[in-house]
């Protein structure tokens, strides 16, 4: 069980991690296309990103906790030598639940829609460069001590972007699902999102395989060979059936779907090259574990507790879904409360 | 302002990569602070306030849920938003301390994260955008789950931060922390007074506020029945809160005495241990001075200290000078820090009996409560008091365990990050800009929420009056 046990919550995360760049990210996409859009458009946008966005951003603070717990020394050694970036996450996560907090009190709501978006777009690329970040550094025998503004590179900032590009497409592949209003507008950031996608993925799989020294790691284990290339074609597979998904006359819940596929199974692609380091390549997983009893008890006080935090936010989500049927004679809900005259 | 000023003077004579990081965590942690105090409070309240309300249908209780919770949603926001770099800071500015105290802190904090704060984040939303689209019981579990998550949430942190006040139940193995007793280490010795002391913290600095926008709304005559009636709900639970909270202040100051001495011993500026036989006098005002290790003077009240630390009129008291200077924490802070929180303490106490007592001359009636307008105009003025308060007791708290991050165990010098001083000096400018306007912002929106007044026209929606969430789907 002992050595199962550090392998077990490398999973967990990665899960915790691809759940929240899914679902946060579409938020955070749709935040940056308001700031995109004519202003008249807005307002439209950001309320397109639905009342979920807060249970979203939970699964990063489970996420960055559980990176605490389980690998304590990645968690130190991570958001200190990534410090920049780890506070633009911060900082851009802050500035936008305060500013969709106030954009409903009538003053200054242009402020705060730009707020949002602003708020959305700096996270979005910091959370772009953490990952830059850890994959553009592979000399490094540890993180520390090589500099505040190491990980600002051609690269790194060619995988931010791609990161909030995806954001901004998957985001959109989540509002065309059901015709509305903002179809017309949204299916532009669609269109360009996917083949903005698209050329960056390939642009960093040929980087790397002519990759430095370090990334010789990479293609000196026979299975990534095989494994790094399937699932970059697969990757391509599913944003191309999105793609064409998506110009059926009902697009429907595939162009979303295939995006989320695509997703995931590029989060697959980085772990397959990585796998077993979680700083490559310098710190295993087993390196920066947490010890077993600790990652054996939060077996149970976070591990168990997963499934049912997805079975309840399915369930929120659902009746969030739902028509109101009645609102209140006056006051309507708390998040509009000065909407009635 | 001015304290969070002192605390980054005293300790400016560290390193500057330590003072940044601390006066960083101050900083966050004390704005940060602010809200769930009330969050937790509100929540427990709105649970009140709804469950009279499906219980006798009175629809007053209704209208308090709502114009309650809007002050709730805007704290609420803040909070999250404040919080999530005291998560991360961890790992951003203490990743020595990260690396090495992992297996408890962050097992904590993610226990935290899983079981209570995304039961709160979820439970929230259909708190908020639920009124018309589930039942009214459904409404009401909701409600409960988002206060049962921000109490379980703050049980959580506090068990990581009693940790690092008496560390039990570990050993160090391979240059970190391993939990060997887990029940030892969860349920330390400072967890449960302190989490009962902190949890009462809220519920009392809750009272205050709430009594206090009562007050404002009755001396303006605006709804005075309406407010009035909440206003006594306030004064019977603070009968109760804060006398019981000034009891869990002392038992809070036994365990650390005992465990912490050389915290008390800088919280009453104690320099040298009584000898056999002779009481310890409390000083009420001193000026410590670390250089002579001794006060340069002080205004002394002769066997208090020993009544107060041992419960006997000569009890021994340890003194600071029993400890090596580098353990000794600074003094002057937790000094005052603790005369504050004690007097505001005391302040609330008086308050909710002198209400009482002119409740008692029936003068806080419809008729009779708007014409004692110096009364209202003072609890109206006690809206802060909880809060300064509580900011005292933490910083008591934290500055009381310095040198040590975790007490005995590791030093405050030795936890910090390898990050240069540029980014971090950006990072505190930028996070004390924000947390600033953060308070403003909250400050403003809160009392435009307060001055536009409930909506008396507000009555539930059809959907809200039927009772199973099964019927409402068909």
């Amino acid at each position: 069980v002992a050595s199962f046990l550090p392998y077990l919550w490398f999973f967990l995360l990665s899960g915790m991690l691809v759940l929240f760049v899914v679902l946060a990210g579409a938020d955070l996409g749709l935040g940056i296309i308001s700031l995109l859009v004519k202003r008249h458009r807005k307002p439209e946008i950001i309320d397109a990103i639905g009342p979920q966005w807060y249970a979203n951003e939970t699964w990063l603070v489970i996420a960055g906790a559980t990176l605490f717990g389980a690998f304590p020394h990645a968690f130190g050694l991570i958001l200190s030598s990534l410090y920049v970036p780890a506070m633009m996450l911060i900082f851009g996560l802050m500035v936008r639940a305060v500013s969709a907090e106030f954009r409903h009190h009538r003053s200054g709501e242009r402020f705060w829609n730009l707020a949002f978006g602003v708020g959305c777009l700096v996270a979005a690329l910091g959370q772009g460069f953490l990952l830059a970040g850890l994959l553009t550094n592979p000399d490094a025998v540890s993180l520390h001590g090589i500099g505040t503004w190491y990980w600002l590179n051609p690269i790194s900032v060619l995988i931010s972007v791609g990161a909030a590009i995806a954001c901004i497409t998957l985001g959109a592949a989540r509002i065309i699902r059901r015709p509305s209003s903002l179809t017309p507008e949204i299916w532009r950031f669609w269109r360009y999102g996917i083949a903005l996608s698209v050329a960056i993925f390939l642009i960093l799989m040929i980087l790397l395989l002519a990759a430095p020294s370090a990334y010789n790691k990479v293609w000196s284990e026979s299975y990534r060979v095989i494994l790094v290339p399937l699932l970059a074609l697969i990757t391509l597979f599913c944003l191309a059936a999105a793609w064409f998904n998506s110009r059926k006359q009902t697009p429907g819940r595939g162009p979303y779907a295939w995006s989320v596929a695509g997703l995931a199974i590029v989060s697959g692609l980085i772990i397959a090259i990585i796998y077993p380091f979680i700083i490559p390549f310098s710190h295993t997983i087993l390196d920066v574990s947490s010890p077993e009893s600790t990652q054996f008890v939060m077996l149970f006080g976070v591990g168990i507790v997963l499934p049912i935090i997805i079975f309840y936010n399915i369930y929120v989500a659902r009746v969030l879904s739902r028509p109101e049927r009645n609102s209140p004679v006056a006051g309507g809900n708390d998040h509009t409360p000065e909407s009635t005259p | 302002l001015v304290f969070l000023t002192t605390i980054t003077y005293n300790i400016s004579m560290e390193s500057t990569a330590i003072t940044l990081a601390r006066a960083q965590f101050a900083v966050t942690a004390i704005f940060h602070i602010t809200w769930p105090l009330i969050t937790i409070g509100l929540s427990w309240l709105m649970v009140l306030m709804e469950a009279m309300w499906l219980k006798t249908g009175d629809v007053n209780y209704y209208r308090h849920v709502r114009f309650w919770s809007r002050i709730f949603v805007v704290a609420f926001g803040i909070g999250v938003a404040s919080g999530i770099p005291l998560e991360f800071q961890f790992g951003t500015n203490w990743s020595n301390f990260a690396s090495f105290g992992g297996a408890v802190m962050g097992n904590q904090l993610a226990f935290e994260a899983a079981m209570s704060f995304a039961l709160e984040a979820a439970f929230l939303a259909v708190f908020i955008f639920g009124w018309g689209r589930v039942g009214r019981r459904m409404h009401f579990f909701a409600n409960i789950m988002v206060a049962f998550g921000a109490t379980l949430s703050a049980f959580w942190i506090l068990s990581a931060n009693s940790w690092m006040q008496t560390p039990a139940g570990y050993s160090i193995a391979g240059g970190v922390i391993t939990i060997t007793n887990y029940q030892a280490a969860m349920l330390n010795p400072d967890t449960l007074i302190a989490f009962s002391h902190m949890w009462f913290a809220s519920i009392e600095t809750t009272i205050f506020f709430v009594a206090a926008i009562c007050a404002w709304n009755i001396r303006k005559g605006i709804n005075t029945d309406f407010f009035l009636k909440l206003f006594k709900v306030m004064l019977v639970a603070g009968i109760i809160v804060t006398p019981l909270q000034v009891y869990l202040g002392d038992a809070s100051a036994q365990t650390v005495g005992k465990y912490e001495p050389a915290k008390l011993a800088a919280m009453e500026a104690h320099w040298t241990e009584n000898p056999p036989d002779t009481s310890a006098s409390w000083a009420l005002v001193a000026w410590p001075d670390s250089e002579t290790q001794s006060n340069r003077w002080a205004i002394k009240i002769p066997y208090v200290l020993s009544i107060l630390t041992d419960r006997s009129l000569k009890g021994q008291v340890p003194g600071l000078t029993q400890f090596p200077v580098e353990d000794q924490p600074p003094v002057a802070i937790p000094f005052y820090g603790f005369r504050i929180m004690v007097l505001l303490g005391f302040t609330m106490v008086f308050l909710v009996f002198w209400a009482l007592w002119k409740w008692r001359k029936k003068e806080l009636q419809v008729q009779t409560a708007p014409l004692h307008k110096r009364f209202w105009h003072l609890w109206s003025y006690a809206l802060p008091l909880g809060f300064l308060a509580t900011y005292m007791g933490w910083i008591v708290r934290e500055v009381g365990r310095q040198p040590w991050i975790i007490y005995g165990v590791m030093r405050t010098e030795d936890a910090v990050s390898p990050v240069s001083t540029s980014a971090a000096a950006t990072s505190l400018a930028l996070f004390t800009l924000l947390y600033c306007s953060f308070l403003g912002v909250f400050i403003f929106f809160t009392r435009r929420i307060v001055r536009q007044g409930v909506d008396m026209s507000t009555a539930p929606g059809r959907a809200d009056k039927r009772n199973s969430t099964n019927q409402d789907r068909k």
